[in-house]
C-alpha cells in the first residue's frame, strides 16, 4: 500500500471514517444508542469483584504490539480495570513487553488513580517491564501470576508463539482468565484456555462499552452501520459477477 | 484541555496526516518523510528501552533489598542484566564471550520455553475435543476430517475425505476469518480516528 497510489481504497476510506464522523456527531448532539451485552467485557466487573473479596491482585497484559488499534483498544480496557481497581480497593499489576507501552501503561494507571477516591494508593510497582522477546516474557509473567497469587489474568493483544503458553499456563494457575485479541491465528488457544474470550471486533468495541462516552459509542455505531454497507458492497459484486459484470469489482480491487 | 493534553495531539494529528496522505498518494516528500518517521520510532525504541532496564531495577532491587520471597531470583536477573549490558558495551556483541551468554544462556533457556509448547499443546487439544455439547461435536468432526484429509492414510480411507477437508478449510473457515477480519479492520479505522481526534487520550500525560 505505501507508496501505491489507489483511489478506491481512498474513497473506501473517505467513507468509512465520513460514516464515523456522522455518528460521533449525532452522538455529541445527544442520540443514544444501544449496545449488545459482550460477556467477555461483562466478566470483567466479576474477575475485579472477585479479586477485591479474594485480596488478591488482577493481573493484566497487552501483548506483544506496538501502538497497533489492538494496542489502543486494550488501554481503553486498561483505563477501566484501574478505575474500578482503585475504586474498589484491589490492586492491579500489568506487565509488559515493548518499553513504549509499558511507559504509556503507567500514565494510565497513573492518571486512573489519580481520578479516583485513593489517588495515594497507586505504586510504581503495579506496571511492571518483563521482557521486550515474547517467551522470557511469558516466562516472567507467569511468574508474576504465581508469585502474587493474581485472582484474574485478563489479557488483550497477543504474544506469538507463546501466547498458548500464557493462556495455558495461566489457567493451570488458576485465576479466571479473560483474553481477547483480533489475530486469527491465537484466537483457538484463548478459546481453549480462558473463560471468556473477546473476539476481534469485540475488543475494539470495549471502550464504548465500559464507558458511558456518547462519543465513543457513536463511534462504534458507525461501525455497525459501516459493516452493514460493506456486507451490502459484497453483495452487489456477488449479484454483479453472476451475471459477468466484473469490471466495477475489478476497478475496486485494482 | 490542558496544555500538555493539547501538544500531544496536535503531534499524533499531523504526523497521522502526513502518513495518511503519503500512503494514498504515494507523492515523494511524504513517503521520504514516512520512512524517518520509521527511523525514528527506532531511536524512541532505543531510549525507551533504557527506561525498561530501569524499571526492572527498581521492581527487582527492592525485592532483593526487602530480601522479598524469591528474592535470589531478582538478584539473579539484576547480575545477568547488568553483567550482559557491561560485556555488550566493554567489549561488542560480536565479542567471544558475548556470543557465549547469547549461544549457551539465552538460547538454551528460550529453547526449553518453546519445548513447553508440546505439553501444552497437548493439554490443550484434548480440554477442546471434549465433545460436551454440539458444536464441540461438530469441531471434532470438522478437525478430524482436516486432519485425515492432510494425511496419507485420508486418501487411502476414502478420495474424497481431502476434498472434503479442503472444502472445509477453503470456505467455511475461510468466510468466518473474514468476517471476522472485517470487524476487527472497521474497529482499527475507528481506534486510529479516536486516537487523531483526541478522543482516546488517556495514554497521554497529564
Amino acid at each position: 500500500m505505501f507508496g501505491s497510489p489507489s483511489l478506491p481504497l481512498f474513497i473506501l476510506f473517505l467513507l468509512i471514517v465520513g460514516v464515523y464522523l456522522f455518528y460521533i456527531i449525532r452522538a455529541r448532539r445527544g442520540a443514544q444508542f444501544a449496545i449488545r451485552p459482550i460477556a467477555g467485557l461483562s466478566a470483567i466487573d466479576e474477575a475485579i469483584g472477585r479479586a477485591t473479596e479474594m485480596g488478591r491482585p488482577v493481573h493484566f497484559t497487552l501483548g506483544m504490539s506496538r501502538f497497533y488499534p489492538d494496542t489502543f483498544a486494550a488501554f481503553a480496557i486498561l483505563r477501566y480495570i484501574a478505575e474500578k481497581c482503585a475504586e474498589m480497593g484491589a490492586s492491579p499489576i500489568i506487565t509488559n513487553s515493548v518499553v513504549t507501552v509499558h511507559l504509556a501503561t503507567e500514565e494510565i494507571l497513573r492518571n486512573a488513580y489519580s481520578r479516583s477516591i485513593h489517588p495515594d494508593a497507586f505504586r510504581e510497582e503495579m506496571v511492571r517491564f518483563i521482557a521486550k522477546d515474547p517467551f522470557p516474557y511469558v516466562a516472567g509473567a507467569l511468574e508474576t501470576i504465581e508469585s502474587e497469587r493474581a485472582a484474574a489474568n485478563i489479557m488483550v493483544g497477543t504474544f506469538g508463539a507463546a501466547t498458548l503458553l500464557l493462556a495455558e499456563g495461566g489457567r493451570m494457575l488458576g485465576p479466571m482468565q479473560i483474553a481477547g485479541t483480533d489475530d486469527l491465528q491465537q484466537l483457538p488457544f484463548y478459546f481453549v484456555c480462558c473463560d471468556y474470550t473477546l473476539i476481534g471486533e469485540e475488543i475494539f468495541g470495549a471502550g464504548a462499552y465500559l464507558s458511558d462516552d456518547p462519543t465513543t459509542r457513536g463511534n462504534l455505531a458507525g461501525q455497525d452501520v459501516m459493516r452493514i454497507i460493506l456486507i451490502a458492497l459484497i453483495l452487489l459484486f456477488t449479484v454483479l459477477g453472476f451475471f459477468g459484470a466484473n469490471q466495477l469489482f475489478e476497478w475496486f480491487m485494482r | 484541555m490542558g496544555t500538555r493534553r493539547l501538544i500531544p495531539i496536535i503531534i499524533t494529528a499531523t504526523i497521522a496526516g502526513i502518513i495518511f496522505v503519503g500512503a494514498f498518494s504515494g507523492f515523494g516528500p511524504l513517503v521520504m518523510f514516512m520512512g524517518v518517521g520509521m527511523k525514528w520510532m527506532v531511536i524512541i525504541g532505543g531510549v525507551a528501552a533504557g527506561l525498561g532496564a530501569v524499571n526492572l531495577t527498581q521492581i527487582h532491587g527492592r525485592d532483593f533489598l526487602r530480601r522479598r520471597k524469591e528474592w535470589w531470583n531478582s538478584l539473579a536477573l539484576l547480575v545477568v542484566m547488568f553483567g550482559t549490558i557491561v560485556i555488550g558495551i566493554a567489549f561488542s556483541p560480536t565479542h567471544v564471550i558475548y556470543r557465549w551468554l547469547f549461544d549457551w544462556v539465552f538460547t538454551p533457556l528460550t529453547t526449553t520455553m518453546v519445548s513447553l509448547l508440546a505439553f501444552f499443546i497437548a493439554s490443550a487439544s484434548f480440554r477442546a475435543f471434549r465433545i460436551r455439547s454440539l458444536e464441540a461435536g461438530v469441531l471434532v468432526g470438522a478437525a478430524f476430517l482436516v486432519i485425515l484429509g492432510r494425511s496419507a492414510i485420508g486418501t487411502e480411507i476414502w478420495s474424497g475425505i481431502p476434498v472434503i477437508g479442503a472444502w472445509i478449510m477453503d470456505v467455511p473457515n475461510v468466510g468466518g476469518s473474514r468476517g471476522i477480519l472485517l470487524g476487527a479492520s472497521l474497529g482499527g479505522i475507528a481506534v486510529f480516528l479516536r486516537v487523531i481526534l483526541g478522543i482516546e487520550r488517556g495514554h497521554f500525560v497529564g
